[in-house]
């Protein structure tokens, strides 16, 4: 895993020094609840519904295994005893005290971790996909990339105080699973002649006004990636909305210019940038520095181990199954990756939301990334965990291992991988909760059969417009909805994630709580009713349009309550 | 009492004889907005003044359209309206590295000590902090925690 240097440690650690500074100067009065709000958001620190969270960066979503230990124990003994991971692969402490911040920031800086702009009107944590440096379909691996942006965001004082949040992304394969589409900027990193570059997208984002990106420039050579950033933020960062923070994204600057004008004062603002010779150039030398962290040699993994693998697989049909369903290959050749589901099905719906890791848990996976993967584990944006380069022969014993600590439900990619922010319960904006919400349908689908053979199917929960549960990408999507102060729940489908992003769309009138399960239950019969073939969930709307589906929903509405 | 920091030689200090600031009333002096700056501009063509007044610009104002004035200025002062918002730390990365601007850059309204630091690495050079805040206090935001961005 990439190791940060002696300068990246000292520049977190003088950070915590001057937060212990500020809190202590809030504490004591000198500074207003105003003054304070912007230097704890960009520390991570937010005023939850019940008490403080604490939001902990984890660089485009890799964790060693040290860092999970710890975290696990910073659960333990400042929060209760569990963490949340978040769709941009952060992890979340929901219930901390003030006080004890400055002590919890000094002990992550202990492992290389820290809460930097991972809230506030700045860069925040960027991300790629989890399978980074391993999918078999990727392009070039994006993590060294990932980490010259990390070194760029990282209070880069140009760009503390944005209009409003910036998100970035990297993808290298040809799957898109690091929705891209949906980032203020998104980049597409690909090979020509030999060299890397980028395609920049810009312009996305969900939230109330959701709108996928745009291209901005179709051929960015890498060492002319952070002189094209910077002109972009700048121009943003000047002539972006402040009036209103609903206006304010990046999104809407390129909406009301258009994409062709923005584009021209970006590249106004990048020429000078280059004549003043002030560009942040990355050198050849940098770039290999960096990618050398991130390189790993793979022992020869003998083909007869694979037999013991082969015999397991065909005694044992739910190891099968998972296998079939939570593990993905790699580009080397006998190593797997490993999806470990943090969304639990019937087992332990009462206790857990998706993306919740008991500091128990941490720990123990941690000790399984160190037994039979390198050490390291990887978040994926729908909130479950990765461990990669996993041997075949080591395949099984995990998959027990995973029984033991409640991760190995093979529900990755369906329907009860549910995607869902925490919702009313903890977040202070919320509308309604969500996490009721997800687990009634946990209770409603608790077939595997059943999801299975649906396939495919991505379900995201969110519980306001701010649509942190990403519900306009999600096959079907349920935002929550206050009416008359009750919570109701809007239900669109139609919506994709990857290259070929769609927003979906609202089927019609929203519905209480309780009848989710029911309007999901009628969605996906009606889908297995009209599919042809193989056909996915999303590609049967694309197909059909949404109409039937309406009609599937609210036509049985109206037999059902005449029938009563 | 001097509301007025500046660095001056590498040093980060307390300034009591600044042209533009009077510390006993805490006002700046011959500071003109575009418009004043403009007309001043006018009116001297031909003649000398002893002090060439600083420019001040709002945070709407942009940079590159007001080069002549520029190559007059010997101080110009960025508006933060709010300290939340972030334009003036653009337009000193302008002033300071597009157009190459040498004179002071000085960071007047909603200045306070957390965002010193900032400031500095985006090319200002004296900050007058605002009015009901403690600027020895505040000089400490600029001499700790010297670790920043790395360029
Ligand atoms: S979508 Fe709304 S309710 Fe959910 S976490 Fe975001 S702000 Fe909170």
């Amino acid at each position: 895993m990439y190791q940060y240097n002696d300068y990246d440690d000292a520049l977190v650690l003088s950070r915590v020094e001057e937060f212990r500074d500020q809190v202590a100067r809030y504490q004591g009065g000198e500074l207003s609840d105003d003054e304070f709000l912007p230097l704890r958001l960009q520390n991570g620190l937010y005023m939850q519904r019940h008490a403080w969270m604490l939001r902990v960066a984890i660089p485009y979503g890799t964790l060693s295994a040290d860092q999970l230990r710890l975290l696990g124990n910073i659960a333990d003994r400042y929060d209760r005893g569990y963490g949340h991971f978040t769709t941009r692969q952060n992890l979340q402490f929901n219930w901390i005290e003030l006080s004890d911040v400055p002590d919890i920031l000094e002990a992550l800086a202990g492992e290389h971790m820290h809460a930097i702009q991972t809230s506030g009107n700045c860069v925040r944590n960027i991300t790629t996909e989890a399978f980074a440096g391993v999918a078999h379909d990727e392009i070039m691996d994006p993590r060294p990339f990932a980490e010259l942006l990390r070194q760029w965001a990282t209070i880069n004082p140009e760009f503390l105080f944005l209009p409003r949040k910036f998100k970035i992304a990297v993808s290298s394969a040809d799957e898109d699973r690091a929705v891209i589409r949906a980032h203020d900027i998104g980049l597409y990193l690909y090979q020509h002649k030999g060299a890397a570059y980028f395609r920049i997208m810009v312009g996305g984002g969900l939230g109330r006004t959701p709108i996928l990106n745009q291209m901005l420039f179709e051929q960015v050579h890498w060492q002319d990636l952070l002189g094209c950033l910077e002109a972009t933020l700048r121009v943003y960062n000047r002539f972006g909305r402040r009036d209103n923070k609903y206006k304010a994204r990046i999104k809407i600057l390129v909406k009301s210019l258009g994409i062709d004008a923005f584009r021209d004062e970006v590249e106004q603002e990048w020429q000078k940038i280059r004549n003043s010779n002030s560009a942040p150039v990355v050198s050849e030398q940098q770039l290999a520095r960096i990618s050398a962290g991130f390189e790993r040699q793979y022992p020869v993994v003998s083909a007869e181990l694979d037999l013991e693998y082969g015999a397991w697989l065909a005694r044992d049909q739910d190891f099968a199954q998972w296998i079939q369903q939570n593990t993905r290959p790699q580009k080397q050749a006998g190593y797997v990756a490993v999806v470990a589901s943090t969304k639990r099905g019937p087992a332990s719906y009462e206790t857990c939301a998706p993306g919740d890791l008991s500091s128990d848990q941490m720990r123990e996976l941690a000790a399984l990334a160190d037994r039979y993967s390198c050490g390291e584990i990887r978040v994926t944006h729908e909130q479950n965990l990765v461990l990669t380069d996993v041997a075949r022969c080591d395949l099984y014993p995990l998959w027990k291992a995973f029984q033991r600590i409640g991760l190995a439900t093979p529900n990755i990619g369906l329907l009860t991988d549910v995607i869902s922010c925490p919702g009313g319960d903890f977040c202070a904006l919320a509308n309604t909760k969500t996490l009721p919400v997800e687990r009634q349908i946990q209770r409603q689908f608790d077939q595997l059969d059943y999801l299975h053979e649906l396939g495919e199917l991505s379900l995201n929960i969110s519980g306001c417009m701010n649509a942190c549960g990403h519900h306009h990408v999600g096959n079907i999507g349920i935002l929550g909805v206050t009416k008359n102060d009750e919570e109701w729940f809007q239900v669109t489908i139609g919506g994709q994630q990857g290259k070929a992003a769609r927003i979906g769309k609202i089927i019609g009138p929203a519905f209480r709580a309780e009848e989710i399960p029911t309007v999901l239950q009628r969605l996906t019969d009606h889908y297995l009713s009209a599919r042809e073939g193989d056909e996915n969930f999303a590609d049967c709307i694309a197909r059909l349009g949404v109409e039937p589906f309406k009609q599937a929903v609210y036509q049985t509405n109206e037999k059902s309550e005449e029938s009563c | 009492m001097s509301q007025l920091i500046a660095i001056r030689n590498g040093v980060a200090e307390q300034v009591f004889d600044d042209p533009w600031y009077v510390p006993a009333s805490n006002q700046q002096t011959q500071v003109l907005k575009v418009e004043d700056y403009r007309q001043w501009l006018a009116e001297q063509a031909g003649t000398s003044s002893s002090l060439v007044p600083a420019l001040q610009l709002s945070a709407a104002d942009e940079p590159e359209e007001l080069v002549e004035l520029l190559q007059q200025a010997p101080m110009v002062a960025l508006n933060f309206e709010k300290f939340t918002d972030g334009r003036a730390y653009s337009q000193a990365a302008v002033l300071r590295r597009n157009l190459g601007y040498q004179g002071d850059i000085r960071a007047v309204g909603d200045v306070l000590r957390d965002q010193l630091v900032l400031m500095q690495q985006c090319g200002f050079s004296s900050f007058l902090i605002r009015a009901d805040k403690n600027a020895e206090q505040a000089l400490q935001g600029l001499q700790r925690f010297r670790y920043g961005f790395a360029r």
